[in-house]
């Protein structure tokens, strides 16, 4: 088992994937990232970013983009 | 008569499956609970009529953002008989609880399993028999796109099982039923994405493809304008002939000044929207605006905005109509609402018209092309400017969660559709509130206080301290009110104003105004209110008056401060 780590989402390089540990956000958001299988437990992969600019990822066969200051509150243990 | 909803996550289909079935005959209708626009449609299901009701697109039963209130308005204040829930079927996986939470709220529903034709092309297997056992609720593969699988509709209705509830599904249930490949089979996506979301070339690429699809639908809009324009003119020239003949002038002239030109006016609007629509439904059905929102967001986001707001406010530049009504897509009002409230300012076609013929008159060729690219530069800053003040100051970092579905090559068939749709929709909501605007104006300017004083005279002279600071004077206040309709008759309706015609209109207007006066009507005509399209157009997509008075007292105050700042600038010191 790796240790528990502080990274988030925002961390993770471009072609990298983590496991999502926890999602620090409002309900909606919550609620939202879940039906579109951003959950605990999940693994998400970066595949594009830009620089302080938004980032694309994927789970599943999802992708979708998602802002800096959200991908902050998604905290992950890197793979 | 049966009432069915349908019910899907976003980009599952859903607008592509009601298209299909619904071509142009979509209706609004009042719901009770709801205040926002929903369509139906009444078409034959299972051997009857029924009226087929699209809601919009929801991610939970929560409610959550507002498109999730209004179904769970929707749902809670109108009894319906059966909802078909519509699912992308390569996300099934995570697509099917919301099903199931709908069957176990006591609802009939019907699953269909659309894009089937994605998920076979993916590797996905459904086994659909033991799903429909386990879940209890009838379901159909079908493909909204190709309009495949469709059979269903033409069957008689099957007995639903009894409203007994099943269990939800436990996790990772669903690949019982459903097969999905090790690895994703969309290189195409992917290899694109690495292109169109690279750091480096995705914005060029961006810019250069909207260039492109800029000069192809106003290549082939403004010729096509025009010629229906020069088709109604002629007509009209018989039609004013025939009408003055038969009929009392005041009667001939109410019906060819003001329902005559104003529904005409409005008719030209036609072949802008449908082609704009016909780019803009390729552009999102390709899957690509997401992606241009993507690269655009970083930027956007300092007003408040994202990504896709660039997009319709740039297509703003060639009218403004479709612009704000292609921004029903964006899921969030507060982006919406302030994307609709600065696309008004877009210099669009129309008003480059004006420009370029005021210009003609007033400006040396080099000059005017100078005074032309201020125009623009002017167009941009309030656009900058509106977006900073009105920003919701919580929005700056609102956050953002826009699925990036696969690219696809969207058929003839789903395009016109779509055209077809909004075409509809644009005359349904708006032909009302623009004739009754063109007979204000038409009584304005037509209906005498005194004699030789019309309702707009007197207006315009109440206006005139106003309007003095400014250089604009009587006469011009007027061609502004005429300018309320739409741009297009801003010259024409001067040279009735000025009495005279077209080719000797530009020498009148020299002897009548200086440069720095049609410099400032020029920027006024840039900044109020584009058109009564724009207002209609803005009133019926948001459903909401106070953005509308928003943007008509805006546009004016903010009108009157440019143009004062600008006038007194030049006549003091040139
Ligand atoms: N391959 C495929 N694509 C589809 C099908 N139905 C819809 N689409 C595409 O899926 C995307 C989203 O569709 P849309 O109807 O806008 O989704 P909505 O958000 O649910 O209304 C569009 O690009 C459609 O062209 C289908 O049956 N097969």
């Amino acid at each position: 088992m790796q240790k528990l780590s502080n990274k988030t989402l925002s961390d993770i390089n471009q072609n990298c994937s983590a496991k999502i540990i926890a999602i620090d956000h409002e309900e909606w958001f919550i609620n939202k990232a879940e039906a579109l299988g951003i959950k605990i437990n999940n693994i998400i992969t970066v595949t594009h970013k830009r620089k302080k600019g938004p980032i694309c990822v994927n789970i599943n066969t999802t992708s979708f983009m998602m802002r800096l200051s959200d991908a902050n509150r998604i905290k992950v243990m890197k793979l | 008569m049966k009432k069915i909803a349908l019910i899907g996550m976003p980009n599952s289909g859903k607008s592509t499956f009601f298209n299909s079935i619904s071509g142009a005959s979509a209706k609004v209708a009042n719901w009770s609970g709801v205040t926002v626009d929903i369509e139906s449609v009444k078409t034959l299901i299972f051997g009857e009529i029924a009226e087929l009701i699209d809601l919009p697109g929801i991610y939970t039963l929560k409610s959550g953002s507002d498109d999730e209130l209004v179904v769970h308005d929707f749902l809670k204040n109108n009894e319906i008989d059966e909802i078909f829930f519509i699912l992308n079927s390569s996300q099934i996986d995570r697509q099917i609880d919301l099903v199931l939470q709908l069957r176990n709220l006591g609802y009939k529903v019907r699953l269909l399993c659309n894009m089937s034709d994605e998920a076979k092309k993916n590797g996905i297997e459904i086994n659909y028999k033991e799903l429909e056992k386990r879940l209890a609720i009838p379901i159909h593969p079908i493909s909204a796109k190709f309009q495949s699988g469709y059979e269903f509709l033409n069957q008689r209705l099957q007995a639903f099982e009894k409203k007994i509830s099943v269990k939800p599904l436990v996790q990772n249930e669903i690949y019982q039923y459903v097969n999905f490949p090790k690895h994703s089979n969309d290189k195409t996506t992917a290899i694109l994405d690495k292109f169109f979301l690279h750091h480096l070339w995705g914005l060029p690429t961006f810019i250069i493809l909207l260039f492109v699809l800029f000069q192809i639908i106003y290549g082939i809009a403004e010729p096509l304008q025009e010629v229906m324009g020069l088709v109604f003119d002629s007509a009209g020239e018989y039609i004013n002939l025939y009408l003055n003949q038969n009929l009392p002038k005041l009667f001939s002239s109410f019906l060819y000044d003001g329902v005559y030109l104003g529904v005409t006016t409005v008719l030209t609007f036609i072949p802008v929207i449908i082609i704009f629509f016909i780019v803009m439904s390729f552009i999102e059905n390709s899957g690509y605006l997401s992606r241009a929102g993507f690269v655009m967001d970083k930027v956007m986001e300092k007003m408040g905005l994202d990504g896709r707001s660039f997009v319709m406010i740039l297509f703003g530049f060639g009218c403004n109509v479709p612009a704000l009504m292609s921004t029903k897509i964006m899921r969030s009002k507060t982006t919406q609402f302030l994307t609709m409230l600065i696309i008004p300012f877009s210099l669009c076609s129309a008003r480059l018209q004006v420009f370029l013929f005021f210009t003609a008159i007033f400006f040396s060729p080099q000059m005017g092309a100078l005074v032309l690219f201020f125009m623009y530069i002017l167009s941009f800053l309030i656009i900058i400017i509106t977006a900073l003040i009105f920003k919701d100051k919580k929005a700056i970092h609102e956050s953002v969660l826009i699925e990036m579905p696969p690219y696809r090559l969207p058929t003839i068939k789903q395009t016109l559709l779509t055209a077809v749709h909004e075409i509809n929709h644009f005359l349904k909501r708006a032909s009302k509130f623009i004739l009754g605007g063109v007979i204000v104006v038409w009584l304005l300017t037509n209906f005498h206080v005194s004699p030789n004083v019309t309702i707009a005279d007197h207006i315009s002279s109440f206006l005139s301290p106003i309007f003095d600071p400014i250089g604009i004077n009587n006469k011009l206040i007027i061609a502004l009110i005429f300018g309320f309709i739409a741009k297009e008759i801003l010259i024409g309706a001067l040279a009735v104003i000025f009495s005279s015609n077209m080719d000797t209109l530009g020498e009148i207007l020299q002897s009548e105004i200086n440069w720095q006066q049609a410099l400032s009507f020029m920027t006024f005509t840039l900044i109020y209110t584009p058109c009564l399209s724009t207002i209609a157009t803005i009133k019926s997509q948001s459903k909401n008056i106070r953005l509308v008075a928003t943007s008509l007292l805006w546009s004016l105050a903010l009108a009157w401060i440019v143009s004062f700042i600008f006038y007194q600038l030049l006549i003091n010191f040139s």
